[in-house]
């Protein structure tokens, strides 16, 4: 039998991570839709390829593992 | 050598594919073995029909021309999917509890099931929808061309164009229109999408590819033949990056199609998380190659090449004729997989929506359930359907050619993007109202319309050139690319600032100063607050009605086809505990059947419907307020409310009862204080004047001297003895006591105790009377502190016993382990009001004071049996006053 405090503590942090949810998407106008942006936008070749390119679609893809992450754990406790 | 008519050949070959891709999906869902074709996997590949030609094609030929501003349209459905668990995953609860069919079928249910709302919505979805249908056939017929070598026959774009609008409307009514019920899902055509998706994907990868390490030399040698001014650093970031990903990201949410397939053709809400990060995966593995193939359209192809047809041109100029082909099958699949979904969407919406409502009411007059619902609904979707195409392939015709295909795209994407105020507010906002949507919505789309829509026909369509450059009635405010003077930004930016924002205002406005209905109310409840409310007792208003359960087979009958009706009404008839015949019509049954209904001919409709069987809405607003207070909703609310102040009651009750005990407790506090300084005064008192006598008074004699002194030694005792008491007392009563226990023989103890008040006694000449049973009890105690108990006893005994033959008995005996120990006397006992107070501090009786004690002994002696575990208690055995020791025995 579990404690009640044990719960209500499972509860807070389940919460918690739902809210977290919303973080990931807010990140993502931070990064790719706001003057954020224009910092990256300058005309500099990395490996070969433009930066502004090389920004953008390495943040994407880093949205994308953070939100594989964060269904994985949504999933787990639904 | 690829010819024209390979590609036809090509093109036919695979539309028959798909065709038996579908029937074979269907006929494995008729059987019900779906297995993996009902898979996240396949849920995320059919969202994937956000891909339209205008991406394929359309995605290199805005990064030739505006460098990195096509992913914005990717970034906005991207944002929107990864933040799935606030909008997506609320919108497909809503959508299934509520058995939503269609982005018009939603807005009208949130608000109060409206008729007129459901209209609004589905014009501006055909509006806004019907020039990108045309867009997606005019993509497919410009491919053609591009293979077309010869004049005439298909090889023209009209004909062409024609024989595609054909047999897509031929596919589209084959497979969408199977059944009338959208909750039945469309299995063959998501399964034909999810294909189309395939090709697309492997399509545009593949010519990705083969630009990027067959003609670049790898991505370092790609990007170095890219001109320097094509990114566009400079203003990369601005007004029309933040509105393009925000109309992309709006589009995702409204966009008749992608409602179809998000939140209709959902078969299971956990493939939502799934799809949450594969398609910003999808949409990001099909822009990763936009950005090389128009770097190397631009370098291998002449000048003034179109760019929006690189993914084509590109491999033909290179003479990969294979690698083309699979382009060319990549661009129909987009198109081809827009416009099937697309009109499936809007067929349902119009139906529903348009058609019904006027037909219902046409025959209203005539007998209420007359004709057969069920094949009207099946006619009026496939003449829907082929009418969108039609008015696709006309728009396409008269406008053919005009426009890139980018610029089409984003003015449907702002037409529909006018329903997001009421749907946003419809889901988070409880006070959101349908005057306030209707508002929105319908200024929302005339300023989209003025500032977008029809300058950009370019004075061929209502607005002439002239009023595109002067303004209405050559007013310069009102200039459609510059209304009220904004000036500098582009029409696109300029058109979703005032359009949304009028809207916006206008939403929240009216629906602040207008009030909802019973209906809306609670329909408002139900969506905003979904997760909260239990399934199974979810949705809808039932109306106390008179109807009859045969009225309302008869309805369901026409409307679901007879297998369904029948099934589910004897479901129903069972679950009433109905061996045979017609489930009774309660409410709780017409509740269902209507939410049943919904799934096919959409909110509004299957209210009327339900409500005209049962004689009209003509329902009191009582009767309304009563219903409403028995829906789920409500139910939980109240209970968690009556939970939350029975909790609040109970600890309001606690902290009164501790405020009181403290309160009481204070006003002991001041008692005592005041008693003990009055006890301790009388005898500083006494001391102080004998001393000042003393000191004062030259011609003390000796023997007077002597006296004083005895007096204020005496009294000086009695100061002590009280202050070792009121310290002996609060020693005990903070129970910090620890004392050893031990067997002590009862016996023993009264001896010492006598012993102790001997000279007490022979003064008065009270006759002692002891039991013989004392001698044979032991109790658990501490000897030296049950003797002071005793001691205190007898001297009170003694003290006020006074009879004419004084005599004091003390007996004892074992009771439930415990021993009971009297001491009594036969003097004029204690009055029965007094018995509760002869335990209180400071209390004497009466007013004789023997022996100087303060009061403090009976309250003592009760605090010593306590702590050891027994007590102390007066007894009425009259006449004499009996205090009762228990103790446990040893």
């Amino acid at each position: 039998m579990r404690q009640p405090q044990d719960l209500a503590e499972r509860a807070f942090r389940r919460r918690r991570r739902q809210d977290a949810a919303l973080v990931l998407p807010l990140m993502g106008v931070l990064l790719l839709a706001t003057p954020v942006l224009a910092l990256f936008t300058k005309d500099i070749m990395i490996f070969g390829a433009p930066l502004p390119f090389l920004y953008v679609f390495t943040v994407w893809f880093i949205l994308i593992l953070l939100a594989r992450r964060m269904a994985r754990v949504l999933d787990r406790d639904e | 050598m690829l010819t024209f008519n390979i590609l036809v050949a090509a093109a036919i070959a695979y539309v028959i594919f798909l065709f038996l891709v579908a029937f074979w999906a269907e006929r494995r869902a008729q059987r019900g073995e779906l297995g993996w074709l009902r898979s996240p996997l396949v849920y995320t590949l059919s969202i994937s029909v956000y891909c339209t030609a205008w991406t394929f094609y359309g995605a290199v030929g805005s990064a030739a021309r505006n460098g990195l501003e096509f992913v914005t349209i990717y970034l906005g459905p991207t944002l929107v999917f990864i933040g799935w668990w606030w909008l997506l995953r609320k919108l497909l609860r809503i959508g299934r509890t509520q058995r939503i069919t269609s982005i018009a079928d939603l807005i009208s249910s949130r608000y109060g099931k409206s008729a007129s709302l459901g209209v609004v919505v589905t014009l501006l979805a055909v509006i806004g929808s019907t020039p990108y249908i045309a867009l997606q056939l005019q993509s497919i017929t410009t491919s053609l061309s591009v293979f077309a070598t010869t004049e005439g026959g298909l090889a023209d774009s009209n004909v062409s164009g024609f024989w595609v609008a054909a047999v897509l409307a031929l596919f589209t009514i084959l497979f969408g229109t199977r059944n009338v019920d959208a909750n039945e899902r469309h299995h063959g055509v998501v399964t034909a999408i999810a294909l189309e998706a395939v090709v697309k994907l492997f399509a545009l990868l593949a010519v990705g590819i083969f630009v990027v390490w067959g003609i670049g030399d790898g991505v370092a040698g790609i990007f170095s033949r890219m001109s320097p001014e094509m990114l566009h650093v400079d203003d990369i970031f601005g007004p029309r990056w933040v509105a393009l990903t925000f109309l992309s990201a709006t589009a995702i949410i409204t966009l008749p199609r992608m409602f179809q397939v998000t939140i209709v053709e959902n078969s299971d809400e956990r493939h939502l998380s799934t799809a949450s990060w594969a398609f910003p995966a999808y949409l990001f593995l099909m822009s990763l190659f936009v950005l090389p193939i128009a770097i190397a359209g631009q370098s291998i192809l002449p000048a003034g090449s179109n760019p929006d047809l690189y993914v084509l041109t590109v491999p033909l100029a290179e003479g990969q004729n294979a690698l083309a082909l699979l382009a060319f099958l990549g661009g129909f699949s987009s198109a081809t997989s827009m416009v099937i979904i697309a009109t499936i969407a809007l067929s349902t919406m119009v139906s529903n929506h348009i058609v019904m409502p006027l037909w219902l009411r046409n025959v209203s007059d005539r007998e209420p359930t007359s004709g057969d619902v069920r094949g009207v609904l099946l006619a009026s979707r496939r003449l829907s359907i082929a009418a969108l195409l039609v008015l696709g392939y006309l728009y396409f015709r008269l406008t053919g050619g005009t426009g890139s295909l980018a610029a089409i795209g984003l003015i449907a994407f702002l037409g529909v993007a006018q329903v997001l105020p009421c749907l946003l507010g419809g889901i988070f906002w409880r006070g959101a109202t349908k005057a306030g949507a209707l508002a929105g919505l319908a200024t929302g789309f005339v300023v989209w319309a003025y500032t977008l829509f029809l300058p950009s026909f370019e004075g061929a369509f209502i607005l002439s050139s002239a009023v595109i450059e002067n303004g209405l009635f050559g007013l310069s405010w009102l200039r459609p690319y510059e209304l009220l003077g904004l000036t500098g930004y582009d029409p696109l930016v300029h058109a979703l600032l005032w359009s949304l924002s009028v809207n916006a205002v206008l939403f929240v406005g009216v629906s602040l100063i207008s009030t909802p209905g019973q209906l809306e109310r609670i329909q408002g409840a139900q969506f905003v607050d979904v997760f909260r409310v239990t399934d199974g007792r979810a949705s809808g208003v039932t109306i106390r009605r008179s109807a009859t359960s045969e009225d309302l087979f008869t309805l369901a009958q026409r409307i679901l086809g007879t297998g369904r009706a029948h099934a589910l009404f004897t479901e129903a008839a069972r679950d009433q505990g109905y061996q045979v015949g017609l489930p009774a019509a309660t409410d709780e049954f017409i509740q269902s059947l209507e939410r049943e209904l919904t799934g096919s001919v959409g909110a509004a409709s299957a209210h009327a419907m339900v409500s005209q069987i049962a004689g009209g809405g003509t329902v009191s607003v009582e009767e309304l307020i009563n219903i409403a207070d028995e829906t789920a909703q409500i139910m939980e609310y109240s209970q968690q409310l009556e939970q939350q102040s029975k909790e609040l009651a109970e600890t309001a009750q606690q902290l009164r009862q501790a405020n009181a005990q403290l309160t009481e407790l204070g006003a002991q506090k001041d008692a005592f204080l005041s008693q003990i300084s009055h006890e301790l005064r009388t005898p500083m008192t006494s001391i102080k004047s004998f001393a000042e006598i003393l000191d004062n008074t030259a011609d003390v004699s000796a023997d007077e001297a002597q006296r004083f002194i005895k007096i204020i030694s005496s009294e000086s005792e009695r100061l002590t003895r009280l202050l070792d008491e009121i310290l002996d007392l609060s020693f005990l009563e903070s129970g910090r006591v620890d004392w050893k226990l031990e067997p002590v023989p009862i016996d023993a103890v009264i001896n010492r105790a006598l012993a102790a008040t001997e000279g007490l006694r022979a003064s008065t000449g009270v006759q002692v009377v002891m039991d013989d049973e004392i001698g044979e009890i032991e109790v658990q105690a501490d000897f030296d502190r049950l003797a002071q108990v005793f001691i205190n006893l007898i001297s009170n005994a003694v003290k006020y016993g006074r009879a004419e033959e004084p005599e004091i008995r003390i007996s004892a005996r074992r009771a439930d382990g415990l021993a009971e120990i009297n001491v009594s006397d036969n003097g004029p006992g204690i009055a029965r009001e007094d018995r509760d107070r002869v335990f209180e501090k400071f209390s004497r009786l009466t007013e004789i004071n023997l022996a100087g004690s303060a009061g403090l002994g009976l309250p003592i002696s009760r605090e010593i049996m306590r702590n050891l575990n027994g007590d102390l208690t007066v007894n009425d055995n009259a006449p004499g006053a009996v205090f009762q020791v228990t103790l446990p025995l040893a």
